[in-house]
């Protein structure tokens, strides 16, 4: 058994050509899918961080039936200023909690005298939001400040579409919580690029204590909480369904996992794309190395027969052969993986510049992760494919006629 | 006592459409301790009968013991297993593993029985075949005579029934090729069995029995004193 990984061993080295090509090709095979899962991992993060901090924070505390018929009777699912004093009060005692804001919805127009445009909008708390929202970026004019009583952020594309400028006024129209009409004017302080085109095209944000005005109300729709780390999402989510239903609040929570439908589209796209390249770069790895394995069994056709003529059985052989491909396997991807990381980091430090995806309003620089679980998977998978690729040179090994094997000499 | 025994044996090879007779009909029986010679021009059979001997290749019809065991329907695993503990083999280029030491490659057919006391066994065969001072050196570090000398050590150090020997001589130099047969000349007076297939003269006068092969039959089949 011993001699089989002695033998198995210097094989490999002896034959050092026919091995280093066998390595190339188990190297490029997981140092493609170190590179393309790293930088799938970068995509899925960078698009989850941005959402989380542009838009929805870890997760969302609502009046309960919020999300089913806040539509039908806003004025019944809105929280009330003592809801709010309860529940930031609760959520700040949470360890891992970096802050809570209140938000209150609306959607209606927008209009610039000439031109009128569907909008929704957030009413903020901007000092909180800016903590809150660090992806979204201010394209023009300044960030809003509580002082600015009727001042308003428009999306980058919002802001284009009504041709107007930082300064401007514009009258909002919107329904009010009972159902009334209400309009009000706002003044543009700048536009805000959230990374999300549709997003921009439509969103604008104003003060809390304005939009309240506009719907006749002093609730709020919801409330946003950032934490500290995306991993504890669900930690704190279970710690305040308990603590609510312990103090029987009648509230809902939302995770951003939950709100986030097309981050979720994207991720799957994003996976479907790494698993039709990772079939067609394991295939191609393992064609290369079935190749090398099919000459080293012809090479060394008069030694199989010695081993066999001297009692060893088929299985011996096809095992002899197996081990051979399982030190590639192993040599070939630990290679990999460290050419990979190599490669990984001076591709992220390099910072080029990827061009603005679909649907996005950014570009931004590739960054590739080094991901533990996508390192060893790959490692894993390098040996795996070695082994498999190696298994028909093997059998064909083990199967060779003695006789005519030695003869072949 | 038999440890080869051949009932009726023939070995047909399809060449294209025509049928080659390498063995026809043959009844052979060697006793322990014979120091056997199958002489014969090439194509004669010899080689397709070392090979039915030592479970290499199968004969299209007869029966062949080894042993006392029978070889028509075993399995490969179970005829892998009769030459690992039943049979030696010496061949006309060496066949020794080129990545493993002189010492490593006697241990390697103890390794297959799974002995763990390979190794001194392993030291213990290559003194009896003088090569004490070499067991380190690869193959490559070698004389074809020490080669054979390594080789011999391989095919007895497992004390199998039968040592096989197709043309040990064929690639030495006289004086080394005599010095080998000496050796297993030696061995032989031990107790242990050796059949050879050789053209090789020195090893005709060695020989207890020669047997002569002509177009896949044995022609003659001649006893003689040990000399």
């Amino acid at each position: 058994m011993l001699f089989r990984y002695k033998i198995a061993l210097l094989n490999v080295l002896r034959n050092r050509r026919r091995s280093v090509l066998t390595l190339l090709a188990i190297q490029v095979g997981v140092i493609s899918l170190v590179l393309f899962g790293g930088f799938v991992a970068s995509m899925s993060d960078g698009m989850r961080e941005n959402m989380i901090r542009s838009e929805l924070g870890h997760l969302q505390i609502y009046k309960k039936g919020f999300n089913q018929y806040g539509h039908i009777e806003p004025e019944k699912y809105l929280l009330s200023q003592s809801d709010l004093t309860q529940i930031t009060h609760i959520v700040e005692a949470i360890t891992g909690v970096e802050l809570i804001t209140p938000r209150l919805d609306f959607s209606g127009l927008l209009t610039n005298g000439n031109q009128s445009i569907a909008i929704v909008g957030n009413g903020i708390n901007p000092d909180k939001e800016a903590l809150l929202s660090s992806a979204i970026t201010i394209t023009q004019g300044e960030d809003l400040f509580p002082q600015d009583s009727d001042g308003a952020l428009l999306g980058q594309g919002l802001f284009n579409a009504l041709n107007t400028k930082v300064g401007d006024y514009l009258t909002l129209l919107s329904s009010t919580t009972d159902g009334a009409v209400n309009a009000v004017d706002i003044k543009v302080v700048g536009a805000i690029n959230t990374g999300v085109r549709d997003v921009d095209n439509r969103l604008i944000r104003i003060n809390l204590p304005h939009a309240q005005d506009l719907q006749f109300t002093d609730g709020i729709s919801r409330l946003v909480v950032l934490l500290s780390e995306t991993d504890n999402t669900q930690v704190v989510i279970k710690q305040l369904n308990e603590i609510f239903e312990k103090e029987k609040l009648p509230l809902e929570i939302k995770s951003w996992s939950q709100l986030a439908d097309y981050y979720h589209e994207v991720v799957k796209l994003f996976e479907g794309v790494f698993g039709f390249i990772k079939v067609i770069v394991l295939f191609i790895a393992a064609l290369s190395i079935a190749n090398t394995m099919m000459m080293a069994v012809m090479e060394r056709t008069p030694e199989i027969g010695s081993i066999r003529a001297l009692g060893a059985t088929r299985y011996e052989i096809m095992m002899l052969f197996l081990t051979e491909a399982f030190y590639l396997g192993i040599f070939g991807s630990v290679l990999g993986v460290l050419f990979g990381i190599l490669l990984a980091n001076g591709i992220t430090l390099a910072e080029f510049i990827m061009p603005t995806p679909p649907g996005s309003s950014q570009s931004y620089p590739i960054r590739i992760f080094i991901e533990w679980p996508v390192l060893w998977q790959t490692a894993i998978t390098g040996i795996f494919v070695a082994v498999i690729a190696s298994i028909y040179p093997a059998f064909k090994a083990s199967r060779l006629l003695i006789n005519q094997a030695m003869r072949s000499a | 006592m038999e440890v080869v025994k051949l009932n009726n044996i023939s070995r047909f090879f399809s060449l294209g459409n025509s049928q080659v007779n390498a063995l026809k009909n043959v009844n052979l029986s060697v006793n322990k301790g014979e120091f056997l010679v199958l002489k014969g021009s090439s194509g004669s059979g010899k080689s397709t009968l070392l090979n039915i001997i030592g479970a290499m290749d199968e004969a299209s019809t007869g029966e062949v013991e080894i042993a006392g065991k029978p070889l028509n329907k075993l399995s490969d695993a179970k005829k892998s297993k009769i030459r690992q503990k039943h049979i030696g083999f010496i061949f006309q280029s060496f066949n020794l593993l080129p990545v493993l030491t002189a010492l490593e490659n006697v241990q390697y057919p103890l390794s297959l029985q799974g002995d763990k006391n390979s190794k001194n066994k392993a030291i213990k065969a290559l003194a009896q075949v003088g090569l004490a001072d070499f067991i380190h050196h690869r193959p490559n570090q070698l004389s074809g005579g020490q080669m054979q000398r390594v080789a011999i050590a391989r095919a007895l150090v497992t004390q199998p029934d039968i040592i096989l020997a197709d043309e040990p001589t064929a690639n030495l130099d006289s004086v080394t090729a005599k010095s080998i047969m000496e050796l297993m000349k030696q061995l032989n007076q031990q107790g242990i069995t050796f059949i050879f297939a050789t053209h090789h003269e020195f090893v005709l006068t060695q020989a207890s029995r020669i047997i002569e092969l002509k177009d896949g039959q044995i022609m003659h089949d001649k006893q003689k004193a040990a000399a």
